[in-house]
């Protein structure tokens, strides 16, 4: 939040409606894993230029590919990789949640928290194997 | 359709279940083309039924993310001018993420 909230005044066609801030709430893992959904949303979206420049400079020259693959290949690129990785496991699982929640399912208050926290669990462990397997099988030098 | 939100709503989990799968066999394909030559990568990229499904990746990918950052900029950015800047960013980024990937195998994909 940029500015405080009783700042920003509501006047039609020039600002967005707000609703009522709640100025009492508690903290839960369904709020956070929808917060962290949000963000690593932005994350990947920024994410998708290392893919696209990828694929991008294999069409454009040799030369330019083994720019961006040195640089993604460099320790700076693997850390971004990662990170980037993590980003897409977390949006990927907790996404599935919302996909099922559509459907009516998992959506009772321990479910819907056991689930959260499962994809907190579980991206970090996706992101490792598939970080193992890319040095298993693609040849991580 | 009703209106530009219910659009909104069933593009966007439209494009996350066909992405559920693509973002599967793209991990995939990451990990065994991580040391790709210049060459490798190309024949990769070429072969019929990767460059189909890497097009659906860089079709659906922009619009969802389109859709996604609009939500953030309307929750949190009040201002107009503002909200109409950052907008028109959202949409330039993510109409240059999918023209620079579906052309790019396109590009491969003709001229290997």
């Amino acid at each position: 939040m940029s500015e405080s909230v009783s700042q920003v005044r509501f006047v039609p066609g020039e600002t967005a409606p707000m609703s009522p801030h709640l100025q009492v709430w508690k903290f839960t893992v369904t709020m956070a894993a929808s917060i962290t959904h949000r963000a690593t949303g932005v994350a990947n979206a920024v994410g998708m230029l290392a893919l696209t420049a990828w694929i991008g400079s294999a069409a454009l020259s040799e030369a330019a590919f083994n720019t961006v693959s040195g640089f993604l290949g460099s320790g700076l690129g693997r850390f971004i990789l990662f990170g980037f990785t993590l980003s897409v496991m977390f949006h990927l699982v907790n996404g599935l949640r919302y996909l099922f929640a559509d459907a009516g399912i998992g959506m009772g208050k321990d479910q819907a928290a056991k689930t959260a926290w499962a994809a907190y669990l579980l991206s970090p462990v996706l992101s490792v194997i598939i970080f193992w397997a890319a040095y298993a099988l693609g040849g991580g030098q | 359709m009703a209106s530009a939100a219910t659009k909104h709503f069933i593009r966007q989990r439209f494009t996350a279940m066909v992405q559920v799968p693509l973002t599967i066999f793209l991990v995939i394909a990451i990990i065994t083309h991580a040391d790709a030559s210049f060459e490798e990568m190309r024949a990769w990229v070429a072969k019929p039924w990767v460059a189909a499904l890497l097009v659906a990746w860089f079709l659906s990918v922009p619009l969802h993310m389109s859709i996604g950052i609009g939500d953030v900029i309307d929750d949190y950015l009040h201002k107009q001018g503002m909200r109409s800047l950052t907008t028109l960013l959202n949409s330039g980024y993510a109409f240059a993420i999918g023209l620079a990937g579906v052309f790019s195998v396109i590009a491969i994909t003709l001229i290997h």
